[in-house]
């Protein structure tokens, strides 16, 4: 309640500061109220608007980056004065229920920060609007390829994708050096053999430390040729692939080949996800698989003082030179309501353009490690000089979309139990992996199977 | 007696109109959804129209004979969970209580003390055993090495990831045990 009040009060003196900032009328030039260099992105800043009013637009971003994202939406606020755009901070967890349920009640917010997961969900649902009459018949084309695709579903644009992450190698190099390796891995066979010698499990000195969790065990999914399931164009899953021979391939190598080698051969679950940051920040552990989000907090680390000693790969290969990382993001989703009003619907355009473009992008990659989706971001100085964002470049371009089916966000449930049942011993791979499609098909897709 | 009755009968309407809105008519409907398949996706919404059928009583079979829901082997546990903390809640908290029934010095010291797992917000217990059980550097582990013995990752590994949480419930409910038993004793 207080924050609201607090927010409220913050979004109305900085109202009125920038309708006293814009001059008088009809003049769009921004008149130097934020710290953004004027917008020379197509239709972010120049035509005239007809909607004056509010847009709504619930943030699920963190404080300290909602506070970047504010100066953009102020310096888009004054290229157009009588649009307001209103902020509401809304935790993470649980954003895709309070949605859901605001957009039943008929009080969803125009604009929504929509995890990629929830976005084909909601546009299942019917909650969403399609935005591809809204742009340019090109704009697609701008964006990274695997972010724009968790946006599309069954042929329509049903959000702007705002930020894209997937899973990468993080390696130290001075343990690198030690093993004998000059640059990060390629293949996980060179990894294990180079791991070896810098490993002592006794003494907690790890090669590679592996995350409990089912969604970092996809890479050995993907590096074998296996797949999770295929989606057809009706938004059906015409087969699931967890349990195929590939993908048992990938787990029986981490199982046999990874595990109890280069990294320990069971260890705590409840928290692996910690343990892995603390041993890797602590310079014991040679490489883990961790995502552009961790890396602010890897950077405080002792190991890392020399922000250099940090090496950023794309996930090695495993065989057939085959790899895949798990994409994740969030993207700008705007409801459904918004269309009934075609002047309001023009303003959401103009204001997504404007906050996707170049050089906004750039700017929260600056300032907040934020991996833009808009390719041509990643040409602007300020980013193209930056060597972690160069690194991470590498990886997007190797990463795997996670299939966009509504619902499929359930999937991790019971894929990250056999994945744990399969790592103490109680299941094979096979077995785990059996367990994992069958419970897809009878639960988790139960009424999205192509018949 | 007669004219007392509807005196109380008055007096509980309120009451009663209250909890049929709140308690008992959502409990019928949602045993009437226990014969649909109705989900969040059939349901219906104002944006798309409901679709979901009667099924009779094929939800409570799928769960007490198939195998994916796991309710035997729930149940079992639940039993055994329930019986074994209530065991040692009462038998532990018995012998403290008589313990402390007696005199001795600094026999409040040792009741404030004693007091202090009940005291503690269950979220600041959680984090701490948490903290003393993990795998790689909990406490326990820590503790364990200096004694030559290996880790064992306390919460992922059988059997003791049902006996941890069983050691951390009865740990946390001897206090609560031990202070009603004293309070009988007295």
């Amino acid at each position: 309640m207080k924050r609201h009040l607090r927010l409220a009060g913050l979004v109305a003196s900085v109202a009125i500061v920038a309708a006293a900032c814009s001059s008088g009328g009809a003049s769009t030039a921004p008149s130097g109220a934020a710290s953004v260099p004027p917008s020379t992105a197509p239709s972010g800043g120049g035509a005239e608007l007809a909607y004056k009013g509010e847009i709504t637009f619930w943030n699920t971003q963190r404080d300290i980056e909602n506070v970047e994202l504010q100066k953009q939406v102020q310096a888009w606020q004054t290229l157009h004065p009588g649009i307001t755009v209103k902020t509401d901070l809304v935790p993470f967890d649980g954003a895709d229920k309070k949605y859901t349920d605001a957009a039943n009640a008929g009080t969803a917010p125009d604009m929504m920060r929509a995890d990629i997961g929830w976005t084909p969900t909601f546009a299942d649902a019917g909650m969403l609007l399609d935005l591809t009459s809204y742009f340019p018949a090109d704009f697609q084309k701008a964006f990274l390829p695997a972010p724009m695709g968790t946006a599309i579903y069954k042929g329509g644009m049903y959000g702007v994708p705002q930020v894209t992450d997937a899973l990468g190698l993080q390696c130290n190099k001075t343990l690198l050096t030690a093993a004998g390796l000059t640059a990060a891995p390629t293949s996980w066979d060179e990894l294990v053999s180079a791991g070896t010698k810098v490993t002592d499990i006794a003494a907690k000195k790890y090669g590679f430390y592996m995350n409990g969790d089912s969604y970092w065990s996809q890479s050995f999914i993907w590096g074998w040729g296996g797949t999770l399931f295929t989606v057809n164009d009706q938004g059906k899953i015409t087969n699931i692939g967890v349990n195929s021979p590939e993908s048992v391939n990938g787990w029986t190598y981490l199982k046999e080949k990874v595990l109890g080698t280069v990294a320990p051969a069971t260890w705590d679950f409840k928290t692996s996800y910690d343990n892995m940051n603390a041993g890797f920040k602590a310079g014991t552990t040679m490489c883990i698989m961790q995502g552009p989000w961790q890396v602010a907090d890897i950077l405080k680390g002792a190991a890392f003082t020399d922000p250099t000693n940090l090496v950023i790969a794309p996930i090695p290969v495993g065989v057939n030179g085959k790899t895949g990382s798990p994409v994740g993001g969030h993207n700008w989703v705007v409801s459904v309501d918004v269309g009934k009003n075609a002047d309001k619907a023009a303003a959401v355009a103009s204001f997504l353009t404007f906050m996707t473009a170049p050089e906004q992008q750039a700017v929260l990659a600056k300032s907040l490690g934020l991996l833009p989706t808009n390719i041509a971001a990643y040409a602007i100085p300020d980013v193209a000089s930056d060597p972690l964002i160069n690194q991470w470049n590498a990886v997007l371009a190797a990463a795997t979309n996670r299939s966009g089916v509504p619902g499929s966000s359930g999937i991790y449930d019971s894929f990250t139990k056999n994945f744990q049942s399969m790592i103490i011993g109680d299941l094979t791979p096979q077995a785990a992996l059996d367990a994992t499609a069958n419970t897809w098909q009878t639960t988790v897709f139960k009424n999205q199977m192509a018949q | 007696m007669r004219s007392r009755s509807w005196v109380a009968w008055a007096f509980m309407a309120p009451v009663l109109l209250v909890m049929a809105v709140i308690v008992f008519y959502p409990l019928a409907v949602g045993v009437f959804q226990t014969f649909t398949n109705i989900d969040s996706t059939n349901q219906g919404t104002r944006f798309k129209p409901p679709t979901w059928e009667f099924v009779g009583l094929q939800n409570y079979l799928d769960i007490l004979t198939g195998e994916s829901t796991k309710f035997y082997p729930v149940l079992i546990w639940t039993v055994i969970w329930t019986v074994v903390n209530v065991f040692f809640h009462y038998t532990l908290g018995l012998l403290l209580a008589l313990a402390l029934n007696q005199k001795f010095r600094g026999r409040t010291t040792y009741r404030m003390v004693l007091l202090l797992p009940w005291a503690v917000p269950a979220y600041i217990t959680a984090i701490s055993w948490l903290f003393i059980f993990n795998g790689e550097y909990g406490l326990l582990n820590n503790i364990l090495g200096v004694f030559g013995i290996p880790s064992v990752a306390w919460l992922s590994t059988w059997p003791w990831y049902y006996i941890m949480p069983i050691i951390v419930n009865v740990w946390l409910g001897i206090p609560f045990m031990m202070v009603v038993l004293l309070g009988g004793l007295q």
